[in-house]
Order: C-alpha cells, then sequence, then structure tokens
C-alpha cells in the first residue's frame, strides 16, 4: 500500500507542477483567472470537512482494533458522509467556475485546474465507495471484514487523498491566487 | 501491513488522534487567516509551504501511523514523495527561470523597444517577401501582422496585401475595422474584435460555418491587445 501511495506522489505532484506552471496562461483574459475564480471561504470549508473525515476514518480503524463493530460502522459512515459532502463542494465549484464560462478547454488554467482537482475527486470517490463497501461487507459478511486490516488499508488510502488536498489547498488555491489581481482585458 | 498487525497496540491513543486533529484545524485556519493578511508578502509562501509540509507530516505519521511501523514502509512511501518534489521542483524552476521559449509562438515581440517603427502594410511591398516561405514570413512581419501570421489566424483568413492571410474558411478582414463597427447595434470596432476572438461562435457572419477554435490561450494579455490594435486599424 505504501508504495502504492508512493506511486500516487508522483502522479498528483506531476499535475500540481503542470497547474503551477501553467495557471496563468492566458488567465486573465475576461476574468476566467486564479484570482478570479477561485473561492478560498467556500474550499476552506470543504478542506475542514475532508479533515474532519480523515479524523471519523481514524476513529474508524481505532474501532476496528478494538473489534467494537458499532463504532466502526458509524465512523464509517461519518467518513463516507463527509467525502460526499466535499464532493458535492466540488460540484459546486465546478459548476460554478462552467457558468463562469471556466472548462476544461477554455485555457491552460482551466485544463491543469480540472485535471489536478478531477483526478483528486475520482480519488475521493474512489475512497467513498471503497468504505462504503467496507460498511455494507460488515453488514452482510461480518467475517470477511472482521479483520481491521482491511479498514486499516482503506484509512491509509482515504488520509492519503486527504494529503493530497492539503498540498492542493496550499499550493493552488492560496499560494494559487496570492497576491493576483483579478485583472480584465478591458 | 503485516499478520501480526492487529494483534499489537495500533499507532497512538485517541486522545492523541484528537490533539493531532486539534492542530490540523488551529494550521489550516492559520493558513486561512494569512492568505487574508495581507503584509507579509513574499514570506509568506514560504510560511505557508512550512505549514503545508507540517500537515502532511502529522497525518503521515499519526493518522496513517507511518511513525510506528517498519522504517520500510517509511522508505518506500518517502521514496515517491522526495521523487515527486524533485520533479516538480525541476519542471518548475525549467518553466519559471529559464527562457526555453514557448514552441507554439513562432516569433516572440522584442522585449526591447525597436529602433526601428512597426513595419506596416505600405511599408513591406508585396513583392518584396513574395519569395518567402511562409514560416519565415512570421519572423519577418512584427506586432499585429507577425501576431496574425503566426497564431494561425491567416489560415482562415485573408487580408488584402497581406502575404500569405489568403484562407477562405472565415470571412475577408481586409476592412475588418470599419465593417466591425457596423455588425452589432450598440458595440464598437474595438468590442466586436474582442468579442469575436474571445467567443467566437458569438457573432458568425452569415454564409461560414461556426468553425473558428478559440484561441484565446495561445496569446499573452500584450499579443492579444495588439493583435486587436492590428485588427481595428484595417480600414
Amino acid at each position: 500500500m505504501w508504495t502504492f501511495l508512493g506511486s500516487e506522489c508522483l502522479f498528483f505532484g506531476s499535475l500540481i507542477a503542470t497547474h503551477m506552471v501553467n495557471r496563468n496562461e492566458a488567465g486573465f483574459i475576461h476574468g476566467l483567472s486564479p484570482a478570479c475564480l477561485l473561492d478560498i471561504p467556500i474550499t476552506s470549508i470543504s478542506t475542514f470537512v475532508l479533515l474532519m473525515s480523515s479524523v471519523a476514518m481514524v476513529l474508524a480503524v481505532s474501532a476496528a482494533y478494538r473489534f467494537d463493530v458499532k463504532q466502526q460502522r458509524l465512523w464509517l459512515l461519518m467518513t463516507a458522509l463527509l467525502g460526499i459532502i466535499f464532493l458535492c463542494f466540488q460540484a459546486y465549484e465546478f459548476q460554478t467556475f462552467v457558468n463562469e464560462g471556466l472548462t476544461i478547454g477554455t485555457n491552460l488554467f482551466g485544463s491543469t485546474f480540472f485535471t489536478l482537482t478531477g483526478f483528486h475527486g475520482a480519488h475521493v470517490t474512489l475512497g467513498v465507495v471503497w468504505i462504503l463497501i467496507i460498511l455494507i461487507l460488515s453488514y452482510v459478511k461480518p467475517d470477511a471484514t472482521s479483520n481491521p486490516l482491511n479498514t486499516d488499508i482503506a484509512g491509509l488510502y482515504w488520509h492519503f487523498v486527504d494529503i493530497v488536498w492539503i498540498v492542493i489547498f496550499t499550493v493552488v488555491y492560496l499560494i494559487g491566487s496570492y497576491g493576483l489581481d483579478c485583472g480584465h482585458v478591458r | 501491513m503485516s499478520s501480526d498487525h492487529k494483534n499489537r497496540q495500533h499507532g497512538a491513543s485517541i486522545p492523541a488522534y484528537m490533539l493531532v486533529a486539534a492542530i490540523l484545524v488551529v494550521v489550516t485556519s492559520l493558513e486561512v487567516g494569512l492568505f487574508y493578511l495581507d503584509m507579509i508578502g513574499e514570506l509568506m509562501v514560504t510560511i505557508m509551504i512550512v505549514l503545508s509540509i507540517m500537515k502532511f507530516g502529522l497525518v503521515i505519521g499519526y493518522f496513517m501511523h507511518l511513525k510506528f511501523e517498519a522504517p520500510l514502509f517509511t522508505y518506500f512511501f518517502m521514496a515517491g514523495v522526495v521523487l515527486a518534489v524533485a520533479i516538480s521542483l525541476a519542471f518548475l524552476t525549467l518553466f519559471t527561470n529559464f527562457d526555453i521559449g514557448d514552441p507554439n509562438v513562432a516569433s516572440p515581440p522584442p522585449a526591447t523597444p525597436t529602433p526601428y517603427p512597426t513595419p506596416t502594410i505600405a511599408m513591406i511591398p508585396a513583392d518584396s517577401v513574395s519569395n518567402v516561405a511562409s514560416e519565415d514570413l512570421v519572423a519577418v512581419l512584427i506586432g499585429g501582422e507577425g501576431i496574425f501570421a503566426g497564431k494561425g489566424c491567416a489560415g482562415c483568413h485573408s487580408i488584402d496585401g497581406l502575404e500569405g492571410a489568403v484562407g477562405q474558411v472565415g470571412p475577408n478582414l481586409t476592412k475588418i475595422g470599419t465593417v466591425a463597427d457596423t455588425r452589432v447595434p450598440g458595440m464598437n470596432a474595438r468590442g466586436y474584435i474582442e468579442e469575436s476572438i474571445m467567443n467566437p461562435s458569438n457573432f458568425v457572419v452569415d454564409g461560414f460555418a461556426p468553425v473558428m477554435p478559440n484561441l484565446m490561450s495561445s496569446f499573452n494579455k500584450g499579443e492579444f491587445e495588439e493583435l486587436v490594435d492590428y485588427l481595428e486599424s484595417l480600414q
């Protein structure tokens, strides 16, 4: 698992670097730039939500090792719900951007931004599905899921998705739009 | 991930997890706070990166209990992290510190003011450039004409007197500065030209297909304005 996560670092590292290099390419045109579009308050909330989902996951793993199935199910459900809330924020953000006229084909900011956050969103989605499968299996096939390692490894993946967002939020959102004006052509 | 994993004390205690969570929340709030505190300038990027690495380490070490695992796991993961950071830094350095040129720009406008005026169509007689291949032409023409040719506009639009601008896919732009003023009520020539480049499908001339691509990502601000200046000057 750790080797896989190491390789995932390379994957996201490349996407983030590509975004940083290209984010200002033609981004100033009719307001479709990072400084004009990125919504820091909203994204701060979604970042907080994802962080809390990691806390819930820690509690789920901890309960799994104590063989406290009720607590484990409760916190797995919380993790999945918080993950879904995060995805709703992302869907809202994408919708807002598209309404403003920024799509994946508009400019390099759009291309790299949607590719990066889209892949991250896909990872979150996969994590939610994974966690829900463990949750459902704990009812359907309790024997198969009684090994805490199942929850633990899903947890590793989930926390990894969280740290990728920690980096994206800092680098793409905060540093990425810091000190830039929302300059228009006209 | 070893088989004895589930039988030993696993990672930190719940109070420790809560403490880590609290630190993560505080650090994230601090980052957002710093973002709105506009006072520290360049230093902010450094502080942000340090805080971010701190959060990264806390989640990996405690939530992902790497701190309590065999060192081999750390080596596996950190190999990926180090490689990713190295590649990112190399990439950023390559593209931000060195001018390696943009392969898509045939002729970048000179950075220093040129000692000679921007050539106009009148200054470049058609016969003087007629034998020049169109790729070379891009290098010969500078200013708006160079952008017009270099960005591929000439492939679809013709401008009488401009070598290479013979495309028939889109409207002839020989008098676009005059024509643009009359196209949309309440919109002046400049506005019409800008809008037509920014959103090509908004105003499509009758008899032409709405096939013009959005080329905005291939211009920088200066090039865009220079191109609009040039087109507006075509009376």
